[in-house]
């Protein structure tokens, strides 16, 4: 079941390479774990090198031709990563000396309301966005999978499309939309009686116009994702439970959520490592600020104000590093939980 | 205070097209000596620029237009020890930033050149970017933002108030009469005065000879009767319901200015292509004097790097782009309100504006600008005046207790000055 799993998501892109080197790292991993249990560890390792480096000159021109990744990763990625880590440690504001605070940043940090306000908006808003997101796509995929749906490629472009816009200018866009006053949704709440909302300036409902840009812009990526798994899924279970007499819902219950498992616990986790970082929807909705009762301040909005507005880039570099840990721990959970709710 | 928000716009806007600005290529031509200079868009006249290598023929200028975060994107120029020979300065904090680091920064008083040229700029602007003892300058002025009144003349006939220019300064010559002003506004024709309640504070607080922070840098927010003063005029315009809430910078402001949603409000002369952006029709919207007197909000610098090989080239070509003749070209092409008094009698500045309904708009901009007053602005002024426009936004759209935003804002601003100070 998990192999056939695996060698399935290959199909499916970019997003499979990620499962993949997971996998493989998983793989790796127990690797070592013998390995050590093995007597001359040293002489194997050592002999492992020597054999890499030798591959690595009797292939040269490949890994030439795949350095340019490499380098631009080392230069643009690895090094800003390890950077950062540098400076969380620091004080620093650009101009004057560094000066080596050792965990003071993180004390700081630890103390600071706003910081944990702005976590806990993070959690509402993401929240707020990947269940009905998830849910919207799973329903939306299994529809599109159906022999009933004419068009099918159309759809899929036109639920895609959001995708490939400019987030700002989505933004630009909602936020004239959700505007208290002149805003188009307020004007169509208008039409049909119900009272103007603050969209903007009150907290709950900025949090869920923030949740509303998201579902927008990620639906349709999570759709095509959920379709690429469907397709993939052996005909032959679904045959057998109609022949059965199985209603369409327990089909959907009791053959295709558990197949797709591995491919809903792949979206939940890019969901929350793109939903904790959410930056660009509040920054243009809210002016930079995160709104007036800053219910719009997401933790990646807090770092850039603090790291580029008030040029505190050792105590960015903190939060930048405290946010890590947060996505680390909340990916591993929701792993678990994935898991054990389709078990 | 206001620009910091026009400088968001302009990086939003820019970051639609992810501008990847180069860095400057040091390949001039033989003979020639190669002068960088950074700005970003409408700061500086690309014409003026481009007849830089006519007027200076030893110097070859390569201009780098930085989109973005212009200011990061200097802090970082200074770690790498490789910063243009001429920069653009922009946002107040940062301004006072680079004041009180200097260390990046020549000193222009040691320059014959500069110190020869002091005189054709406004002293309050000039000593913006010197130290409080005037004795080191960061910078040369660019343009500067000298408030007025905008007002919506029909609204203010339709609520029997002043309709002229010249009525409406003498009418509403200090604060009380124009808060008077707006409760007539209301009862008359229930049309909030003011755009929203950021707007009277900043322009009240801005008006004052000292802000957040006194000399010494200690925090005076909590005792300084100029901020407080702003404060109770924000909290009056909320409690009588005297402002729509209307953020700028949005389209709601567009659609408030074009519909009458507000009245008036006290903004630079860089509103000027907003607000006729806004509300094209001509006429309806006037300029007078603003009531509480003249204030500054905002305009850049130029200053040289220490880095930079010809720092007494660089300071000639720098006071060469900003001359008073310059600054006179970029008024009416840029709407950058110049820095040398001496060409605010010229024609070109005084010409009728058909839009504010042929008046002539720079004789209130001219009096602001010559007229103003300014105070300490400290690095950590951005910081702190975030937390307590914050905290009015939410009194007036969350109807969060007034005497509880004021608390609030002060703690907030304590603890952000723990961070600064720690971090």
């Amino acid at each position: 079941m998990e192999e056939n799993s695996k060698t399935r998501m290959v199909a499916y892109g970019h997003c499979a390479s990620i499962y993949i080197v997971l996998s493989d790292l998983i793989h790796d991993r127990q690797v070592n774990k013998m390995s050590v249990s093995m007597p001359s560890v040293s002489d194997v390792v050592k002999k492992k090198k020597a054999h890499t480096w030798r591959d690595i000159r009797k292939h040269k021109t490949i890994y030439l031709f795949i350095s340019p990744f490499y380098i631009l990763f080392a230069v643009f990625g690895l090094f800003p990563i390890l950077f950062s880590l540098f400076l969380s440690f620091q004080a620093w504001n650009g101009l004057d000396r560094m000066k080596f605070i050792g965990l003071e940043n993180f004390a700081l940090l630890m103390g600071d309301g706003v910081f944990w306000q702005s976590v806990l908006n993070t959690f509402i808003i993401w929240l707020e966005s990947t269940i009905p997101m998830l849910f919207i796509a799973l329903v939306l995929a299994f529809i599109l999978n159906s022999a009933l749906v004419k068009l099918r490629g159309f759809w899929r472009f036109a639920f895609f499309l959001p995708n490939v816009t400019s987030i700002v200018a989505e933004a630009i866009i909602f936020g004239s939309l959700f505007a208290t006053q002149y805003g188009l949704v307020n004007n169509v709440l208008h039409f049909f009686g119900i009272p103007p909302i603050d969209w903007l300036n009150n907290n709950v409902w900025l949090q869920i116009g923030i949740a509303i840009m998201i579902i927008w812009r990620w639906t349709g990526y999570n759709t095509i994702i959920y379709l690429a798994g469907l397709q993939s899924l052996p005909y032959e279970l679904y045959e057998a439970a109609k022949v059965d007499g199985a209603s369409m819902a327990r089909i959907f219950f009791s053959i295709t959520l558990p197949l797709m498992r591995p491919i809903i616990l792949f979206t939940v986790i890019m969901s929350t490592i793109g939903g904790m970082q959410v930056f660009t929807e509040p920054q243009i909705l809210t002016g930079g600020n995160g709104g007036p009762g800053q219910g719009g301040l997401t933790i990646v909005l807090y770092l850039y104000n603090q790291a580029f507005n008030n040029y505190l880039f050792g105590y960015g570099s903190a939060i930048a590093w405290v946010l890590f840990v947060i996505i680390l721990i909340f990916s591993l959970l929701n792993t678990l939980i994935v898991n054990r709710l389709s078990k | 205070m206001k620009k910091k928000r026009l400088a968001f716009m302009g990086a939003a806007i820019s970051s639609l097209t992810l501008l990847l600005a180069g860095c400057g290529t040091n390949s001039g031509s033989s003979g020639k000596v190669t002068l960088t200079l950074w700005y970003w868009n409408d700061s500086l006249s690309d014409q003026i620029l481009a007849r830089v290598d006519k007027a200076f023929p030893n110097v070859n200028l390569v201009v780098d237009k930085i989109g973005g975060n212009f200011e990061a994107k200097l802090l970082s120029s200074f770690y790498a020890g490789d910063p243009p020979d001429i920069t653009g300065i922009n946002s107040a904090a940062f301004v006072a930033t680079m004041v009180q680091d200097h260390s990046q920064f020549v000193n222009l008083l040691d320059y014959p050149d500069a110190v020869a040229a002091r005189k054709n700029y406004l002293s309050w602007k000039w000593n913006i970017a010197a130290t409080s003892d005037h004795t080191y300058q960061v910078g040369i002025p660019i343009d500067t933002g000298p408030t007025v009144l905008y007002y919506n003349a029909d609204l203010f006939k339709k609520a029997g108030l002043p309709t002229s220019p010249a009525a409406v300064t003498k009418a509403l010559r200090t604060w009380k009469d124009y808060m008077h002003a707006a409760e007539v506004m209301k009862q008359k024709i229930d049309v909030p005065m003011f755009d929203n309640v950021d707007t009277v504070y900043e322009a009240a607080l801005d008006q004052g000879m000292q802000y957040y922070f006194n000399t010494n840098m200690q925090p005076i927010y909590q005792t300084n009767p100029v901020v407080k003063h702003a404060w109770d005029l924000a909290v009056q315009a909320h409690k009588e319901g005297l402002a729509a809430n209307i953020p700028q910078w949005t389209t709601s402001w567009s659609a408030g200015a074009a519909n009458g949603g507000f009245a008036s409000f006290i903004g630079a002369s860089w509103m000027v292509p907003q607000l006729q952006a806004s509300a094209p029709k001509l006429g309806v919207w006037r300029v007078a004097a603003a009531p509480g007197g003249p204030s500054d909000q905002g305009g850049s610098f130029l200053g040289v790097t220490k880095a930079s090989a010809n720092p007494a080239l660089a300071v000639k070509v720098a006071l060469w782009i900003l001359n008073a003749q310059h600054q006179l070209e970029m008024y009416p092409s840029l709407g950058l309100y110049p820095s040398t008094p001496s060409v605010y009698k010229s024609p070109i500045m005084n010409k009728p504006s058909p839009y504010f309904g042929g008046e002539n708009i720079n004789q209130y901009l001219a009096s602001s600008a010559r007229n103003i007053k300014i105070g300490f602005q400290s690095p950590y002024d951005g910081s702190v005046d975030g937390i307590f426009q914050q905290y009015l936004s939410l009194m007036a759209t969350n109807n969060l207790n007034p005497k509880i935003a004021w608390k609030d804002s002060v703690s907030q601003s304590e603890q952000q000055l723990r961070i600064i100070i720690h971090s």
